[in-house]
């Protein structure tokens, strides 16, 4: 009899992954969807192993050698526990099929440990592909030798497990704690956010560090960084060739997936059963009502998607939230460091903000996340350009607190004058509609309405993937720009690149708004 | 006689690889008829009702609604047309009289009239109490309902609905009727499928039956009916075209 988390493992995978879609569908616009979406995951894995490299080679050039293994370890530790976080609600449990699931012959710790499995396998990926280079530059740098190699890749393998656990468990807390409560999708994604939002603000919290001394510098480094994330140094260690603390990391890892399986089994039918309980209190009474335009209706059905939905609010709503935690940081900025690197901070901040609301719009999701539900906007009375105005609409309000909040922190807490602060608000308001516009374009092209967890659109989608590329696209050009024109002033190729992207962004705009929206 | 609300000429759709869900489809509803449409799975009922509510594309043939096209004036079609899928996926982020009120936004209902006319088919329907509560707390009876009374609140003059009484209980079916009736006698008109032949057989005033695409029967009931069941009719239209 085969075993049964494996099979369900494989359903799960299946049903992630576009594998069978590419095997099986015979729809040819739905195989080039799933071949888009593997050559976009290339795309971005390349980039993550162009950086990887570049990171591990400057700290190498630094001297810095020995900080590589608990610093990517660190940072990719950090991005697993932010996605699990987003993913878990929807994957981990309070899944669309959790009563076809159950009523067949299966324990709930093999439906808990195919899935939690399943995270693991989905993160490991991301994680390798962004450590392994710079692990192999670092092993190549300190001579490793072979126990050396060995202890660092079955390390690699186990660096996701930890805060995969600690983000499911994260995840879970807040759907008890919300479970029973009557707004609980809204308060599910505002404590979500919150939580990430306190990681990153931690994780960023950079102390001063002092001496020149590098071998210091380094130490001060490491310290910084277990501070942060603990099992890192277990990591770093491993990576000496120490086998007492690999067995450690090994023990906690392990030890740790294997408490919550059984932990949160205790709790996953009563969760699951309150996540899905219909509680119609039947108290309403029908007072005097009131009439707003399409537009207004569209926009605020579609802000109400966008805030009731945890994965979707917490990956579109984190980047301009970034932007607002770097003013803030701005200002707690040693004054040496402003005074040393003030000039090139302010030259490249614009960028920076533009970067973060560039990466991630609503709009990259919003077309495919009207799933099932899209025969109410296909049968209404209302032309495309109203429906898309709407969605745009809730894409810029998104970006909002970067251009508005974030932008100026960051010309204050720079040091930057008039001319900073408006480029500080510009650029990114700029990236913001570029982002709308273009998300939304790219969704056009390639939808997702069947998909069972919004997590598999707002995440995993082709759509966002290409939207994603393409803002990254758009920061990196300008950056370059920036400072290969080091003798101008700042506000001219940002002026005139920001020019073309808002061309850009209108005739976009120009062919969305004429295109027939049918199922 | 007056103009029919909808008229379909010659409609027909095919997919991708040349299969043709609907081929050559004509009839005409009028003012006042409801016209349940039945077949058997997969014999284009759903592929009809989804490009009368402008919700399919399609190449070849007319539909028309109140004289309007809905290839070249989609706006107005729609405008004039309340559809309903079978199975109503709605809103869950929403609440019962969010949803509703969104609903008679996009079909620009005043203030005055969507609260009268909650309040008659809420209440008719026994919903009023939970349009307070999110739609995602609501069982699937609930949901059609709701899906219904938003089919109603814009006073439509066409009626397209797919397999709209599965998942009511009988006095909300009963209710759906008198809903029906009255909005027929106010000059609009209902097309609408079904599988169960005896409620088409005592509510339409019109049948239309389609096989593999293809309309086999379209008439008046008395007329499609004769002296047999619509059931005995359907059958034996179904073997004969075999």
């Amino acid at each position: 009899m085969k075993n049964k988390c494996a099979l369900l493992l494989k359903i799960q995978l299946l049903q992630t992954l576009p594998l069978n879609r590419l095997r099986y569908s015979h729809d040819p616009k739905e195989r080039s969807r799933a071949l888009l979406m593997g050559i976009s995951v290339g795309l971005v894995g390349l980039v993550l192993i162009f950086y990887s490299l570049l990171f591990a080679a400057g700290c190498v050039m630094a001297g810095l050698a020995g900080v590589i293994p608990p610093l990517v370890i660190t940072a990719s530790s950090l991005l697993t526990l932010a996605t699990t976080l987003i993913k878990s609600n929807g994957l981990l449990f309070g899944f669309k099929d959790y009563d076809l699931l159950l009523s067949l012959p299966v324990r709930s710790r093999d439906v808990i440990a195919s899935r939690l499995i399943a995270l693991y396998l989905l993160d490991l990926a991301p994680t390798v592909v962004f450590a392994a280079p710079a692990l192999v530059v670092y092993g190549m740098a300190v001579g490793a030798g072979i126990v050396t190699w060995i202890l660092l890749f079955f390390s690699l393998l186990l660096a996701p497990l930890l805060p995969l656990v600690i983000g499911a468990f994260l995840s879970g807390l807040i759907a008890l704690l919300t479970a029973r409560l009557r707004r609980r999708s809204v308060l599910t994604s505002v404590l979500s956010l919150a939580a990430m939002m306190l990681f990153m603000a931690g994780a960023f919290a950079i102390p001063q560090m002092e001496g020149a001394d590098l071998s210091a510098l380094a130490e001060q480094m490491s310290a910084m960084i277990s501070r942060i994330y603990p099992p890192a140094a277990l990591f770093a260690q491993a990576a000496e060739g120490n086998v007492l603390s690999f067995l450690l990391l090994v023990l906690v890892s392990l030890g740790a997936a294997a408490l919550f399986v059984l932990l949160f089994a205790k709790v996953f039918s009563w969760l699951n059963s309150a996540l899905s309980a219909r509680r119609s209190s039947g108290h309403f009474r029908l007072g005097a009502q009131r009439a707003a335009s399409p537009l207004r209706a569209l926009y605020l059905k579609e802000l109400k998607r966008f805030v009731s939905c945890p994965v979707y609010l917490m990956n579109c709503g984190v980047g301009p939230l970034m932007v607002v935690l770097l003013g803030i940081g701005s200002f707690f900025l040693p004054s040496e460091q402003k005074e040393l690197a003030g000039p090139l901070l302010l030259r490249a901040a614009p960028l920076a903000a533009a970067f973060f609301v560039g990466m991630e719009s609503t709009t990259a999701a919003a077309l495919s996340l009207e799933g099932r539900n899209r025969w109410i906007l296909y049968s209404s009375p209302v032309d495309t350009r109203t429906i898309f105005n709407a969605k745009i609409a809730v894409g810029l309000t998104a970006s909002a607190p970067a251009v508005i909040l974030g932008g100026p922190l960051l010309a204050l807490g720079l040091g930057g004058g008039p001319v900073e602060l408006l480029l500080m608000m510009a650029v990114p308001a700029v990236y913001a509609v570029l982002s709308a516009v273009v998300g939304l374009a790219v969704n056009l092209k390639f939808p997702n309405y069947e998909w069972t967890t919004e997590t598999a659109v707002v995440k995993q989608g082709s759509a966002v993937l290409v939207s994603m590329l393409i803002g990254i696209g758009a920061a990196i050009v300008p950056f370059i720009l920036v400072f290969a024109l080091a003798a101008f002033p700042a506000w001219l190729p940002l002026g005139i690149w920001s020019l073309l992207l808002l061309a850009g962004s209108y005739a976009v705009y120009r062919r969305l708004i004429k295109v027939r929206l049918y199922w | 006689m007056s103009q029919p609300i909808l008229t379909i000429e010659h409609f027909t759709k095919a997919y991708p690889g040349g299969k043709k869900a609907v081929d050559d489809l004509s009839l005409q509803v009028n003012p006042g008829d409801i016209c349940g449409f039945i077949g058997h799975n997969g014999a284009g009922k759903t592929t009809t009702l989804r490009a009368v509510a402008g919700v399919l594309e399609f190449d070849e043939g007319e539909i028309a609604i109140d004289g309007h096209s809905v290839r070249s004036e989609p706006v107005p079609c729609k405008q004039a047309t309340a559809y309903l899928p079978d199975n109503p996926d709605l809103y869950e982020h929403l609440t019962g009289i969010q949803y509703l009120n969104f609903i008679a936004d996009l079909f620009g209902v005043t203030a005055p009239d969507r609260e009268a006319r909650i309040r008659d088919y809420g209440g008719r329907l026994e919903l009023t109490a939970n349009l307070g509560d999110m739609i995602s707390s609501y069982s699937h009876g609930m949901k059609q309902k709701l899906a219904l009374i938003s089919a109603f609140v814009h006073a439509p003059r066409l009626l397209v609905l797919d397999e709209p009484f599965v998942g009511l209980d009988p006095q909300a079916a009963f209710r759906l009727k008198e809903m029906m009736h009255e909005l027929c006698e106010q000059g609009g008109a209902i097309f609408f499928s079904t599988h169960v032949l005896e409620v088409a057989e005592k509510l339409c005033n019109r049948i239309a039956i389609i096989r593999r695409g293809r309309l086999v029967a379209c008439g008046p009931t008395e007329e499609i009916r004769g002296d047999s069941s619509l059931e005995e009719v359907f059958l034996e239209v179904v073997e004969h075209e075999k």
